[in-house]
């Protein structure tokens, strides 16, 4: 069932067993993995089913560290949440990255990645897809050979895509299953307002919903789940904590810290005048099926275990030669895809037909083989993503100003050490060096990455992966949850999402959040039975 | 974004065309005369980084010198091993083997005799 605050559809109080706050990837999630139990849930989400810029406005806040678009852009507030713009690119948590690393401060995760592994099958099955080869396996599959690359140095890595031209979205994909379930409620435009605990602040009794428009209701619940992000999370749960019974759920404060995000930058341009064609033929996008990969490469473990690093991968991105006839045919293609008369078409049939060995090559391997073109190339360029080592003064706190619900608004000092650039030199530098000893390419790292340049963090981009937050650890000093992602010290609070991270590789973060989100869900389902 | 990043690797690579011109030519693994002029830029650039280099570069000329061929295998075996070893430099942010620029010194002191 799915009702709307602002049309007063829902009782007062709703009664339910869990409440789950927030219907993006984790909450949606848990509340799907719910269906049609026993337990009466309540799924509260501060949006609609469409964007709307007032609701959206509420995720403003203050930026006081590194800029941070993602902060505003990055998270949409409505069913769905950020999966609703989610490019949909998916691989698990590597091994290595649960475990502690000792030149990786505050590193490791209070599970293994074995205790997550089971999981991870549905949350797989969520996203569509079918569980992810190994890259040996999948370059077999594509008829590909791997290069002869020194494994102590860089590794292939593979990823796969979400399919479809749209994002996939949760919010659509997953809106009728959730409004056929008996036992779920869904309240739309309904803002976490407050939280009411015990007396000794040990349990949570309810929390109250608010719309933009004033209507208001109580739901109360055996259990909660917050499942806003990892800014919202904390903004709710620094906001709860100001005064009361839950004054003492940040007595350690920790609660905000911590904040994460992947960093994105180009980091180096290569020349590849004899290897172009190898490097297109595998650093690209690949059909298999029906099932989009992408293949590129990582820092192998024991790299940063050996020269203190963090996390990374990267990818190449290909600029083309525009006076090529593969580029000119591609050029006219879209246009007519489009509907449209291709611009200066004259000059661009000549310049197909005077290549046109290499346009029938590349439109036989679309056809044939849906290959990605092999480009007369300009330059190739090597994005790396970045883990960030966790950084307990880069946070969420809370700013002076208040929304219009009178909740305070976030304050973000997102903050970045030197690791973080360090591995960026290494592993191009890595990637550099063995795509020369194999005759590849040229590398040239960027200059920002080898000078004196304090700006250094401002040459990447976040990537919206916000992270951190609300950390897992066995120890309450130095996490907000524990293993099961249950508050310390409040028996019925759960917190879901990559708020929960205390540290993550340089994976996307979506297939990980539903396989905690899928764990969660399985604890609750047991605890509440 | 793609756009900023393919303007800034343009960018980039038009500012420092000679030194492009002598990575490519290494990366064919051949000397080749039509690249002296990235040769010497990759030289100029590398005696004005590591000057400490020089003495080293002073004992290959002096135990190769006049003997292109004999230098050329050295050239080959040295950049093979450095790349193994992990032992490069950069010259312009190019990542080159130690030995690829100590090679394109030694090219440019030859062609100046």
């Amino acid at each position: 069932m799915i009702l709307d605050l602002r049309a007063e559809e829902a009782p007062d109080p709703v009664e339910a067993d869990l409440c789950i706050v927030g219907a993006g990837a984790a909450g949606i999630s848990i509340a799907r993995a719910l269906a049609d139990t026993q337990l009466q849930v309540c799924l509260v989400e501060s949006g609609g089913l469409e964007p709307d810029a007032e609701t959206q406005d509420l995720y403003r806040g203050e930026c006081v560290g590194l800029p941070n678009a993602g902060m505003e852009t990055g998270r949409l507030r409505f069913f769905g949440g950020t999966t609703n713009h989610w490019g949909g690119r998916c691989t698990k948590l590597g091994s290595a990255s649960f475990l502690s690393r000792p030149w990786v401060a505050h590193s490791g995760w209070p599970i293994t990645a074995d205790e997550l592994e089971s999981h991870y099958a549905g949350a797989w099955a969520l996203c569509g897809l079918p569980p992810l080869a190994p890259c040996e396996e999948v370059l077999k599959r594509l008829g590909l050979e791997a290069p002869a690359i020194r494994h102590d140095r860089i590794d292939l890595k593979v990823w796969e895509f979400t399919t479809g031209n749209a994002p996939w979205s949760f919010g659509r994909l997953y809106r009728d299953d959730l409004r056929r379930a008996g036992n779920i409620r869904v309240l739309l435009n309904a803002n976490l307002a407050a939280l009411e605990t015990n007396a000794s602040g040990t349990r949570v009794e309810a929390v109250t919903a608010t719309s933009l428009s004033g209507a208001t209701r109580r739901i109360r619940a055996r259990a909660f789940a917050l499942c806003c992000g990892a800014i919202e999370n904390a903004r709710l749960l620094l906001a709860a904590t100001r005064s009361g019974p839950a004054r003492g759920w940040n007595r350690h404060d920790v609660v905000g810290r911590f904040y994460m995000e992947h960093l994105r930058g180009l980091t180096g341009v290569m020349l590849a005048p004899e290897g172009a064609a190898t490097l297109q033929r595998i650093f690209n996008f690949h059909d298999l099926g029906a099932i989009q990969h992408q293949i590129g490469l990582s820092l192998p473990a024991e790299a940063q275990a050996a020269e203190g690093l963090l996390a990374a991968s990267a990818v190449l991105e290909y600029s083309g030669d525009p006076r090529s006839g593969v580029a000119a045919g591609q050029s006219i293609w879209r246009a007519l895809k489009r509907g449209e008369w291709p611009d200066d078409f004259g000059s661009k049939l000549f310049r197909v037909l005077a290549d046109l060995d290499d346009v029938a090559v590349n439109t036989s391997e679309r056809l044939f083989r849906r290959r990605r073109p092999i480009y007369p190339l300009h330059a190739a360029q090597v994005v790396v993503d970045l883990e960030q080592a966790p950084n307990p003064e880069s946070r969420v706190t809370l700013s002076d100003e208040h929304d219009p619900l009178g909740m305070p608004r976030a304050q973000l000092r997102w903050m970045l050490g030197d690791q973080e650039r360090r591995t960026a030199l290494a592993f191009t530098r890595n990637i550099g060096i063995e795509f020369a000893r194999l005759g590849l390419a040229r590398c040239r790292i960027e200059p920002w990455l080898t000078e004196e340049d304090s700006a250094w963090g401002t040459r990447f981009d976040p990537t919206f992966h916000q992270m951190g937050t609300t950390r897992m650890s066995d120890d309450p000093a130095q996490g907000v949850v524990d293993r099961d992602c249950r508050m310390h010290g409040v028996e019925n609070l759960f917190l879901g999402g990559a708020s929960v991270f205390p540290a993550f590789g340089h994976e996307n973060p979506t297939l990980t959040i539903l396989a905690l989100a899928l764990r969660l869900a399985q604890h609750l389902k047991t605890a509440l039975a | 974004m793609m756009r900023r990043r393919l303007l800034a690797g343009a960018a980039l690579l038009a500012a420092c065309m000679p030194v492009r011109r002598g990575a490519a030519a290494l990366l064919r693994g051949a000397p080749d005369p039509e690249e002296l002029a990235g040769a010497r830029a990759v030289a100029a650039s590398y005696c004005r980084s590591h000057p400490d280099d020089l003495g080293a570069i002073g004992a290959i000329e002096r135990r190769l010198a006049g003997d292109p061929r004999k230098l050329a295998a050295w050239a080959a075996a040295a950049r093979a091993d450095d790349l193994a070893k992990g032992d490069v430099v950069l010259v312009e942010g190019w990542i080159m083997a130690r030995s690829e620029a100590r090679w394109c010194v030694l090219r440019a002191r030859e062609a100046e005799r």
